[in-house]
């Protein structure tokens, strides 16, 4: 036995040496111990606070810990699910919630792996009632610092690479840069609410809790009995009146917590070297608006309205409006509620400007569940209970800090982020039986890519069909950024089995039946961030189907045909009831890495001011020219419809090039392999993570002219598409081509031939779909005759009822980096007209 | 690509501080091994200030001219106030003309002669 001993300790010495110096990884979840083949981890269950009794009445936590995360080797290396993966243990900011169920999984390293922030679940007509606590120990990751301090440096956070200097080519300043990462506050996206006070409310800053002997002092023991007296109170208020915008001023919160704040804080503002926060607060409380900075703690108190009307609109209620939170004016008669809280998917993170990216991709994320008559109509179908038992599925990016505080001039930057991962895993495995149907409910949380869901596919990489070529899955959308389809988009087939993108920040629920051949199968998507990256990208496996030998049975295996009872309000917006509109413009530029809307980078200031109880529309911009990236536009507190689309970009038709393509960055192309005899003027090349280029001359089938200068990159692969649009007459456009002219701003948008939303026409419409994130189509630069070069954006317009919640929310970029960097602006939505009338 | 954090604690001897990368199974003294470009923080858990600066093989300090300025590629921090954490963030670039694999040594500029304020970083390319 002792001979035993000492042969294994001398064979692990020897494996030991055998392992090169590399990073501190550790094994990953599924790895072989042995050296055999990574075994794919199962879908994990996220823990759920689920509400009762009315309210969602639950703590979270936000805290700090070493998890186990995955990284692709090299980082730059495209998406692909052959890269080479590499686990470390990293210090992360993550949600906890307190007595979620069900438990965590076992952890089966030394370090827990990634886990989604508790599921919220609740249903219309109830209160929330969130304790927030932040227990993060800041000092386990860099100095990240809240008010642009500058006794140390630049007031934003710094590396030895050069940030913020040269960031993306330019300079980021202070508060448009990365800073204040340990400071948070919970943005309740898609939810329809009070954006002010202690609602969905994305401008206050809490910072983690002081601590005494390594132990936070702000504690759930040491808030509870002030949270407790004003959550009894805030149900009084709200359930007095659901749109009321209660509590107006720091005078409503309980002064046991207020006057601990004020001590807590003027304590954190004796620490050397800081811009302190108390003056803030004081001057804002000076001035009766809701103060900025807390620490340690926060209560959350809203209520989700529930439209009761069986008719929109709403008849007319003489109730006042007693909501809005400071200013002179009275406030005008109160509508009845003009619009319910859609029940679907909707979902939560970090929204503190400076750190959403960082902190979004720390796994500062998770769903939020707000069941209505949708889950009941399911319920009802395949059973009591059905819908709390379909998988909820949280992507992300899940890494740690961004690009542009390592490496320099891109080296060793992660290539479109973070592998996606599905509820903390990679590739994680979901069972269904044969034939049996799931409700998928799919939230795309990063902060970066979008994911571009392709489909089912075997194992072998092939498109899941039978002999016949028919898909082996069904699936068919349901819902659309946690707003359900209305009954004629319901299993429609423009929404079956189809690809489609999930950008940064949408939810997607697909009603789906498994196939009656066991097997296990991939649910494959690709990184995109703009649609030309799209022809570069691999096919990336974003979970797994086992379907097991066992069979479903009766309703179980049925796709439910009908749809689930739509509200009411939820009917299209016509266009007769638009009252005003506006042109908001995203763009990144001059520089490259400087983003920005209506050519201004966040200050705080209002940028769009709208009247409360008024319809708009609204034509948003994107004057991004190359390379290009279509900003996934984000509008808190009320949902929208897109009524038309611009992309200049867009493809006749799109095809995979031969071979592979060279360029200096000129205007001149070689290839290998290609055939570009066969092209024709003005057809586009696109090229993965670079953009448009149009052909203005071809020399033989290995060399090409652009019409300006083209990408820098070698052996690169290229999709040849015959432009949707052209802007050169000659020679005459394809059939089903537009000529668009350069010179021409009127003719610069989707000609007749190009399919549009759904108009919204009288008397009623209901098939268009509501959205809260949608990608601004990039812009183009175009060139003519005599090299003149012409910049022509991308739009698209948008419909949204400005209704019942009056106050000041955001519209940004859901690339968080972006957003983070300067790419957001202040709605105000103003709950009285100007005094003046002339009538 | 990894961010990393190192711990400054008490010296167990009682004197003067020690490095620990903050990994588990990790005690003073052990370099802490990550790739190119990898962030490296500190985290001062004592009630003294630190910082981190580079070193020769010798552990001697380099001269400001190596290091500076503020920011620059070889600069590790600034000075770390008690109970605070490191800024900026060391960016873990590989030297020009480095191989493969190499090794930056630091200690601390505040307690230079302190000989268990000194640590090693080892850095890997892809």
């Amino acid at each position: 036995m002792r001979t035993n001993r000492v042969i294994l300790f001398l064979l692990t010495l020897l494996l030991i040496a055998a392992v090169p110096a590399s990073a501190q990884w550790i094994p990953c979840l599924g790895d072989s111990a042995t050296g055999g083949a990574w075994t794919a981890p199962d879908l994990p269950t996220i823990p759920e606070l689920v509400s009762t009794g009315g309210k969602l009445h639950a703590t979270v936590v936000l805290t700090d810990e070493q998890q186990r995360l995955t990284f692709k080797t090299p980082p730059n290396a495209a998406p692909s699910d052959t890269n080479v993966i590499k686990c470390a243990p990293q210090y992360v900011r993550v949600f906890k919630g307190i007595g979620a169920m069900p438990p965590l999984p076992k952890t089966t390293g030394d370090y827990p792996d990634p886990m989604p922030g508790p599921t919220l679940r609740a249903r219309l007509g109830d209160m929330i009632e969130l304790t927030f606590l932040n227990q993060i120990n800041p000092a386990n990751f860099g100095d990240s610092i809240d008010r642009g301090d500058v006794n140390t440096g630049s007031g934003c956070d710094e590396s030895s690479n050069g940030y913020p200097n040269k960031a993306g080519g330019g300079k980021d300043t202070y508060p448009d840069c990365f800073h204040g990462s340990s400071t948070a506050n919970i943005h309740f996206h898609g939810t329809h609410t009070n954006p002010n006070s202690t609602g969905d409310n994305v401008f206050i800053e809490i910072r983690p809790s002081m601590r005494t002997g390594g132990k936070p002092v702000v504690t759930a023991a040491s808030v509870a009995t002030p949270f407790s007296d004003f959550f009894q109170r805030c149900e009084r208020e709200l359930g007095a009146n659901v749109l009321s915008l209660w509590p107006h001023t720091w005078k409503d919160l309980p002064s046991a917590y207020t006057t601990r704040q004020e001590e807590l804080l003027k304590k954190y503002d004796m620490t050397p070297n800081i811009k302190k926060l108390w003056p803030v607060d004081a001057a804002q409380i000076k001035r009766g608006d809701w103060p900025q900075y807390y620490m340690g703690a926060y209560p959350y108190c809203y209520q989700i309205p529930k439209y009761t009307d069986t008719v929109f609109p709403p008849p007319a209620s003489t109730t006042e409006h007693m909501g809005h939170t400071g200013g002179p004016l009275s406030p005008p008669p109160q509508k009845p509620l003009q619009m319910g809280q859609s029940p679907g998917l909707h979902w939560y993170h970090a929204h503190k400007h400076g750190s959403t990216a960082i902190d979004v991709g720390n796994g500062m994320t998770g769903a939020f569940v707000i069941e209505g008559q949708y889950d009941d109509d399911f319920d009802k179908f395949y059973g009591a209970g059905w819908t709390r038992r379909q998988p909820v599925l949280v992507i992300n990016q899940i890494g740690v800090t961004p690009n542009l505080e390592r490496g320099k001039n891109g080296t060793n930057r992660v290539d479109k982020g973070p592998d996606f991962s599905v509820n903390g895993r990679l590739r994680p495995v979901m069972k269904m039986q044969r034939g049996e149907v799931k409700l998928w409910r799919i939230v795309n949380t990063s902060g970066r890519a979008g994911t571009h869901i392709m489909g089912m596919y075997t194992q072998a990489g092939q498109p899941a069909v039978d002999a016949s070529g028919k898909p082996l899955f069904t699936y068919y959308q349901t819902a659309q950024d946690g707003v359900q389809f209305s009954p004629t988009n319901f299993g429609s087939p423009g929404f079956t089995n189809n690809q489609f993108l999930l950008a940064a920040g949408n939810r997607a629920d697909l009603l789906v039946q498994a196939p009656m051949t066991p097997g296990v199968y991939n649910f494959m998507a690709k990184n995109e961030v703009d649609p030309s990256d799209l022809p570069g990208q691999n096919l990336v496996t974003l979970f797994s189907v086992n379907v097991t030998e066992s069979t479903a049975t009766g309703n179980a295996a049925k796709l439910m045909t009908t749809a689930p009872t739509f509200p009411p309000f939820l009917q299209d917006i016509q266009k007769a009831e638009v009252k005003g509109t506006k042109e908001v413009t995203f763009s990144t530029g001059p520089t490259f890495g400087e983003h920005r809307i209506n050519h201004k980078k966040f200050d705080g200031e209002v940028g769009e001011l709208v009247l409360l109880n008024t319809v708009e529309e609204w034509k948003v911009v994107n004057e991004t020219f190359g390379p290009a990236i279509s900003h996934p536009f984000h509008i808190h507190i009320n949902p929208f419809q897109v009524t038309e689309v611009f992309d200049p970009n867009a493809a006749l038709s799109s095809s995979a090039g031969p071979g592979t393509l060279t360029s200096t960055g000129t205007t001149t192309v070689t290839g290998t392999g290609t055939s570009f005899g066969t092209l024709r003027t003005g057809t586009v090349l696109s090229i993965p993570g670079q953009g448009f280029y149009t052909v203005l001359s071809v020399q033989s089938d290995t060399s090409l002219t652009l019409t300006g200068a083209g990408p820098t990159v070698t052996n690169s692969a290229y999709s040849i598409n015959v432009p949707q649009y052209v802007f050169v007459n000659s020679p005459a456009p394809l059939p089903g081509q537009c000529y668009l002219n350069p010179t021409d701003p009127s003719t610069w948008k989707p000609c007749s031939s190009v399919p549009q939303p759904p108009a919204a026409t009288p008397p009623s419409s209901t098939n268009n779909i509501w959205w809260d994130v949608f990608p601004i189509p990039s812009g183009i630069t175009v060139t003519w005759a005599n090299a003149n070069t012409q910049k022509i954006p991308g739009y698209f317009k948008l419909r949204s009822r400005f209704v019942d919640y009056s106050g000041y929310y955001v519209i940004h970029c859901h690339i968080l980096a972006h957003e983070d960097r300067g790419m957001m602006t202040v709605v105000e939505v103003a709950p009285a007209a100007s005094p003046y009338s002339h009538d | 690509m990894p961010d990393w954090s190192i711990k400054i604690v008490q010296s167990s001897s009682g004197d003067g501080a020690e490095f620990i990368p903050d990994l588990k199974g990790k005690t003073a003294g052990d370099p802490l091994e990550c790739m190119v470009d990898d962030l490296v923080t500190w985290n001062n858990t004592t009630e003294e200030e630190h910082q981190p600066w580079p070193a020769d093989n010798s552990y001697t300090a380099l001269p400001n001219d190596q290091v500076l300025p503020r920011g620059g590629p070889n600069y590790l921090s600034d000075i770390i106030p008690a109970g605070g954490s490191s800024r900026p963030s060391y960016d873990v670039a590989q030297p020009a003309s480095a191989p493969a694999t190499w090794t930056v040594y630091y200690i601390c500029a505040l307690h230079p002669y302190v000989e268990s304020e000194r640590g090693t970083i080892i850095g890997n390319t892809y």
